[in-house]
C-alpha cells in the first residue's frame, strides 16, 4: 500500500474530523425539560417510529443538503482527477520520442528534452499506478520508444518498477521522427487475433490510450489515423521558440580531371525568426583546414502559406584544396544553440581510385573515345567473340565491364553497364519494340544522372521489356523502362535500353557525364568516389574484400558490436541510431591483419533541425492538443470534494439549528 | 418564556381564600346551582326533589290508610265522600350532596396556567355554588401514594372560608395512583351525589379501573379532565428542538426531536387519548369534560360547565 499524498491526507483529517466532532456533540446535547407525562410523547416518538418505510417526499432543505453531501462524497470516493487517470480499457501505451529534436538542450534546467520526457513519462506512470486511496494499480502499461522506427522497451505490465526502469533506460537517437509504427506496435499488441477467424480482429481486447511524449515534431502525422476507441494524448516536450541552426547538407568532390583535388560544399539551414551570421570551420582528418573567410548570414525561417514554414538556407563551398589521400572531412557551425548534433556534419572520402574496366563490342568507337578520356588504370577492348572465348567459367578481374550493342547469354559475377541489349538478363522480357521515345521520368538523384539531363533524350527505337525480378527502374518511358538497375547475388548490372546510337544522346553532353558516372557508380559498388554519408535510421552496407571474418562495428560512444556479413562479401549493420563516425573494421583476408573503413552518420533531415514544440499534432482526421505536463495537469479532486462536505456538514448544521432552535 | 423553557416560572400560589374567588366572580356563581341529572334521596331534607315520598308541599298521590300511618296526612276529604281512609302522599324536597375531588399530583402542578392553581379555583368556585345553594359539599384531594384527604359535608354559605382554606393548604406533588385514590374514595363515600373529578388523567397506570370504581357507585360523575395550553398544542407554547423530556411524576426520559411530523403524531395522540377517555366516560353515564386552563374561570363555569349540565 502506498500513500500518494500522506501529509495532505493528515491535515485534511486534522482541519475536518474536530469540527465534525464537535457537530455531533453539539447536536446531541439535548435540552432537559420537565413535562407532567412522557406517556403522550413515548407514544408519539414510537408512532413516528413506527411509521411506515416509504412516505411521500416533502421539501426539506435538510434533505436537499444531505443529499448534496452525499453526492459529494460519491464523487469523491470516485476519485475523479482533471485531464484524467488511467485509461478506460485499463491499458495504457508510454510512447516516448527519442528522435534527434529531443536532444534539444532548450530547458533552462539544461537538461535534453529526452530527460524531460522520461520525467514527465515516469510522473505519469506514477500517477496511473499510484493515483489514488482506492487505486488498485491494476494499469497494464507498455513502453515504446519511437524514433524513425519504434521499439518495444516493455511489453505491456502492471510492474511499475519495471515500467520505469524500461523508460529510463531510453536513450537519445539522432534519427527523423515518425509514430506510425509505434501506433501499430500498441495495436498489435492491444488486439488479439483469433485464428479461426482467418486473421481478422476480433476487437476481444479494447484500444489502449496511447501518451505520447514528444515535441510534436512528427514527420508521418498525416499519414495516421486513430481507430474507434483509440485514444491519443499528447504531452508536449520542450519549448514553442527554439531557434536552431544546422547543417543539412553536406559534399565533397573530386573533379575527373583532378583526382587529387577536393572541394567541399555544405548548406546550412536556419529555423530561427531571426537572420544568423556564423562561421563554418572545416576540418580534415580532425585538424583545421578552413574557416569562412567572414561569417555568412542565413536568412530566418519563411513562413509558407498554409502554416507550414521553410527554414532559410545558405550554401557554402570551400575552397579546393589538394588531398590526393582519403580523409574524413567535417564541417563545424561555430555557434551555439540547443541541438548539437546538426552543428557537425561528416564525411568520409576515400582515396582517389584508378579503375579497370573492360568494353565489349562490335567497333564501340564513341564509348571507347569517352572511356578514354578518363582517368583509368587500363582499358580492355574486346569484340563479342573475344569475350566469349574467355570461357563459360570466367571470372572477371576487371572493376567494370561494358557491353555495347551485345552482351552474353551469361553474366559471371561482376558489375556490368549494358547498352542496347538485353540477351542474357532474365529479369527483364522484351515483347515488342518501341519507336520514338522519349524519356517520361527519371531518378534525378540517382547518383548516376549526376550532371545528366535526359529532357532532350530521343530515341528511334528501343525493345519494350517488362520487368520480373530484382530490378530498380532508374529512367522510364511511355514504352516502358530505358534506363535500370539488375542486382543480382554478386552481380549488378547497369542496363540501358537503346543503342546510343539509334538516339540522340551520343552528342549531347549529359552522355558524357552518364558514362563516368556509371562507371564510378558501379565500381564503388552503389557508392560513390566520395563515399554517401548515412543518415540516423540508415544501415551500414558495404561490400568487403571476399573471406574477410570477424567484423566489428565500433560506434561513435565507443560501443563494439559485431554485424552481419553475407557470403557474397556484402556487410550489414544497423539501423545506426547517432551522428558520428561508426568504422567498420575487419580481419583482411590472407594476411589476417585488421582494416577499417569509416562510416560518417549526419543528422541532415531539416526537419529535426526544427525544434519549436508543437502546440498539438494533428492527425489525418483527429487533433490532439497538448498537455503541458503531466504532474501539473493530473489534480486529484476528491480532497476539495472533501472540503465542500465539509462545508456542506457545517450549512446543514446551521439550517437545522435555525429551524429547530 | 414558557413552560417548555429549561426553568419553568415560579408559579404564585394563593395565599388567601380572596386569591382562590374573589368577589365578583362570587356575585356570578350565586345565580348558578349544581344540577344533577338523577334525583337522590339525602340525608336531610334540602331543596330538590326525591323520589321518596315525604313531607313538602308538593302533592304526589294517594294510598290506602294502613295501621300506624301518621293521621296528620289522612285525606280527611275523601273519607268524607267514600267513607274509607287514605293517605296523602308528597313529594319529599331532599338537600344534593355535590363531592369535588381534586388531583394534586405532581403532574397537575404544571403549566401556565398552572393546572393545580386552576383545579384548585374550579373546586372553589364548584364548592362556592353549592354552599350557596344549601347543598351538602364534599371535597377531597388524592396525590400521593393514593392517599386521599377529605372535607366531608359542609353546607351553609357560612362555611365557605372553611372550605377555602382546606383548599388553600392543599400541597401538591408525588405521583397519584388513581385507582387507588378513586377506590378509596368511594368506598369512603356514603350516600350519593354529584361527583366532579378534576384532574389531567394522565395515569400511566390508566383511568379505566379508578373510574369504573365510582361510576359503578351509582353517583351523577363528572370528569373534568385539566390541560394547559402548552399540552393541548405545544408547537405554539414554542416547544421545538433535541430535548430530553423529564417527567415529573416518576422523572421518567424521554428523548425527542421536535419537529413538524413529531407535533402533528403528538396532536394526534392526545386527540386519541383524550377521545378515548370521552367514549369511556359516556359508555358508563360519565359526562367529560375538557378544560383548558387558558379560559377564564368564569366563562369555564358560566358557558362550559353550564352547557355540559353540571350548572344551571
Amino acid at each position: 500500500m502506498s500513500w500518494l499524498t500522506p501529509l495532505t491526507g493528515l491535515l485534511v483529517a486534522a482541519a475536518a474530523v474536530p469540527p465534525l466532532l464537535l457537530l455531533y456533540f453539539l447536536k446531541l446535547r439535548r435540552g432537559r425539560r420537565s413535562i407532567p407525562s412522557t406517556m403522550l410523547w413515548k407514544r408519539s416518538v414510537e408512532d413516528v417510529r413506527a411509521n411506515v418505510p416509504f412516505q411521500r417526499i416533502r421539501y426539506s432543505v435538510l434533505l436537499l443538503l444531505q443529499m448534496l453531501i452525499l453526492l459529494l462524497l460519491v464523487l469523491a470516493l470516485a476519485q475523479p482527477q482533471f485531464e484524467g487517470g488511467g485509461s478506460a480499457s485499463g491499458r495504457t501505451v508510454i510512447a516516448i520520442d527519442r528522435s534527434a529534436s529531443m536532444n534539444a538542450l532548450d530547458d533552462p534546467s539544461g537538461r535534453s528534452r529526452l530527460e524531460l520526457a522520461r520525467e514527465a513519462a515516469v510522473d505519469r506512470v506514477e500517477s496511473l499506478h499510484g493515483g489514488g486511496l482506492f487505486s488498485g494499480g491494476s494499469e497494464q502499461i507498455m513502453v515504446v520508444a519511437f524514433s524513425e522506427g519504434a521499439e518495444v522497451i516493455a511489453p505491456f505490465t502492471d510492474s511499475r518498477q519495471r515500467v520505469i526502469d524500461a523508460i529510463r533506460g531510453i536513450g537519445p537517437t539522432d534519427s527523423a521522427t515518425g509514430l506510425g509504427e509505434a501506433i501499430e506496435l500498441a495495436r498489435v499488441f492491444t488486439t488479439s487475433t483469433d485464428p479461426e477467424s482467418l486473421g481478422r480482429d476480433t476487437g476481444t481486447e479494447e484500444a489502449a490510450s496511447i501518451e505520447i511524449f514528444s515535441d510534436g515534431r512528427i514527420e508521418d502525422l498525416p499519414e495516421l489515423a486513430l481507430r474507434d476507441g483509440e485514444q491519443v494524448r499528447y504531452h508536449v516536450i520542450g519549448s514553442d521558440r527554439a531557434p536552431n541552426a544546422g547543417i543539412t547538407r553536406i559534399a565533397a568532390e573530386r573533379p575527373w580531371n583532378r583526382p587529387n583535388t577536393m572541394q567541399v560544399f555544405a548548406v546550412v539551414d536556419n529555423h530561427g525568426t531571426e537572420p544568423i551570421e556564423v562561421d563554418l570551420e572545416l576540418r580534415v582528418d580532425g585538424a583545421p583546414r578552413a574557416v569562412t573567410p567572414r561569417p555568412i548570414t542565413v536568412p530566418p525561417r519563411l513562413v509558407v502559406e498554409g502554416g507550414g514554414s521553410a527554414p532559410g538556407r545558405e550554401e557554402v563551398a570551400f575552397v579546393p584544396f589538394e588531398q590526393p589521400r582519403g580523409a574524413l572531412i567535417e564541417v563545424r557551425l561555430l555557434h551555439q544553440d540547443p541541438l548539437a548534433a546538426d552543428n557537425v556534419a561528416r564525411l568520409v572520402v576515400p582515396p582517389p581510385r584508378a579503375l579497370d574496366v573492360a568494353l565489349v563490342g562490335e567497333d564501340p568507337f564513341v564509348l571507347k573515345s569517352l572511356l578514354a578520356g578518363m582517368p583509368l588504370r587500363s582499358l580492355d577492348v574486346l569484340s563479342p567473340a573475344e569475350w566469349a572465348g574467355l570461357g563459360p567459367d570466367l571470372e572477371p578481374t576487371w572493376d567494370v565491364v561494358i557491353f555495347d550493342g551485345w552482351s552474353p547469354e551469361r553474366f559471371p559475377p561482376g558489375r556490368y553497364l549494358v547498352l542496347g541489349s538485353v540477351e542474357g538478363i532474365d529479369e527483364l522480357v522484351p515483347f515488342d519494340d518501341g519507336e520514338k521515345v522519349f524519356v517520361r521520368s527519371a531518378r534525378d538523384d540517382h547518383p548516376i544522372f549526376r550532371f545528366v539531363n535526359l529532357d532532350e533524350l530521343f530515341i528511334w527505337t528501343m525493345p519494350k521489356v517488362v520487368v520480373d525480378g530484382d530490378v530498380e527502374v532508374l529512367a522510364e518511358s511511355m514504352e516502358g523502362p530505358v534506363i535500370a538497375l539488375v542486382e543480382r547475388s554478386g552481380t549488378e548490372i547497369l542496363w540501358v535500353a537503346f543503342d546510343v546510337l539509334d538516339s540522340t544522346w551520343w552528342h549531347q553532353r549529359g552522355f558524357a557525364n552518364f558514362i563516368p558516372n556509371a562507371v564510378e557508380f558501379l565500381a564503388t559498388s552503389g557508392g560513390a568516389l566520395v563515399q554517401k554519408a548515412l543518415a540516423p535510421g540508415e544501415a551500414i552496407s558495404m561490400a568487403l574484400p571476399p573471406g574477410s571474418r570477424a567484423v566489428e562495428v565500433l560506434a561513435p560512444d565507443g560501443s563494439r558490436s559485431e554485424g552481419f556479413l553475407d557470403p557474397d562479401g556484402r556487410f550489414s549493420w544497423g539501423p545506426v541510431l547517432q551522428t558520428g563516425i561508426y568504422t567498420v573494421s575487419w580481419n583482411a583476408p590472407g594476411s589476417g591483419e585488421r582494416a577499417s573503413r569509416p562510416v560518417a552518420v549526419n543528422m541532415v533531415d531539416p526537419r529535426e533541425g526544427f525544434l519549436d514544440a508543437a502546440p498539438s499534432i494533428d492527425l489525418s482526421v483527429d487533433t490532439i492538443t497538448a498537455t503541458r505536463r503531466a504532474r501539473s495537469t493530473l489534480v486529484a479532486v476528491w480532497p476539495w470534494l472533501l472540503l465542500a462536505v465539509l462545508v456542506m456538514l457545517v450549512l446543514e448544521w446551521y439550517v437545522y439549528h435555525r429551524r429547530v432552535g | 418564556m414558557n413552560s417548555f423553557s429549561p426553568d419553568p416560572p415560579r408559579v404564585v400560589r394563593p395565599t388567601r381564600v380572596d386569591d382562590l374567588i374573589d368577589s365578583r366572580l362570587m356575585a356570578r356563581l350565586q345565580r348558578l346551582d349544581v344540577v344533577s341529572r338523577k334525583i337522590f334521596s339525602g340525608r336531610i331534607q334540602g331543596e330538590r326533589r326525591s323520589r321518596r315520598r315525604g313531607i313538602s308541599v308538593e302533592f304526589a298521590d294517594f294510598r290506602p290508610y294502613v295501621h300506624g300511618d301518621d293521621l296528620r296526612f289522612v285525606d280527611w276529604n275523601i273519607y268524607g265522600r267514600l267513607d274509607r281512609l287514605f293517605m296523602k302522599i308528597f313529594l319529599e324536597e331532599e338537600d344534593l350532596s355535590l363531592l369535588v375531588a381534586v388531583d394534586t399530583s405532581a403532574s397537575m402542578d404544571w403549566g401556565t396556567p398552572n393546572k393545580f392553581e386552576y383545579a384548585r379555583r374550579l373546586a372553589m368556585a364548584l364548592g362556592y355554588i353549592g354552599l350557596s345553594n344549601q347543598n351538602r359539599v364534599s371535597m377531597c384531594a388524592f396525590g400521593e401514594e393514593g392517599g386521599v384527604q377529605h372535607l366531608n359535608n359542609l353546607r351553609g354559605r357560612r362555611r365557605t372560608r372553611e372550605l377555602g382554606q382546606w383548599l388553600l393548604d392543599l400541597q401538591p406533588g408525588g405521583g397519584g395512583r388513581f385507582e387507588e385514590a378513586m377506590k378509596n374514595l368511594a368506598l369512603s363515600r356514603l350516600g350519593r351525589g354529584v361527583v366532579v373529578v378534576l384532574s389531567d388523567f394522565m395515569f400511566k397506570e390508566g383511568y379505566q379501573d379508578g373510574l369504573r370504581m365510582l361510576a359503578g357507585r351509582g353517583f351523577d360523575l363528572f370528569a373534568a379532565q385539566v390541560l394547559s395550553p402548552e399540552e393541548l398544542d405545544p408547537a405554539s407554547r414554542g416547544m421545538s428542538g433535541d430535548l430530553r423530556l423529564v417527567d415529573l411524576e416518576d422523572e421518567a426520559e424521554t428523548e425527542v426531536t421536535v419537529s413538524e411530523q413529531l407535533l402533528r403524531t403528538y396532536k394526534d395522540t392526545l386527540n386519541r387519548y383524550c377521545g378515548e377517555l370521552r367514549e369511556y366516560c359516556i359508555r358508563r353515564d360519565v359526562t367529560h369534560m375538557l378544560v383548558d386552563t387558558s379560559t377564564d374561570l368564569d366563562v369555564m363555569l358560566v358557558e362550559y360547565f353550564r352547557r355540559r349540565g353540571l350548572l344551571r
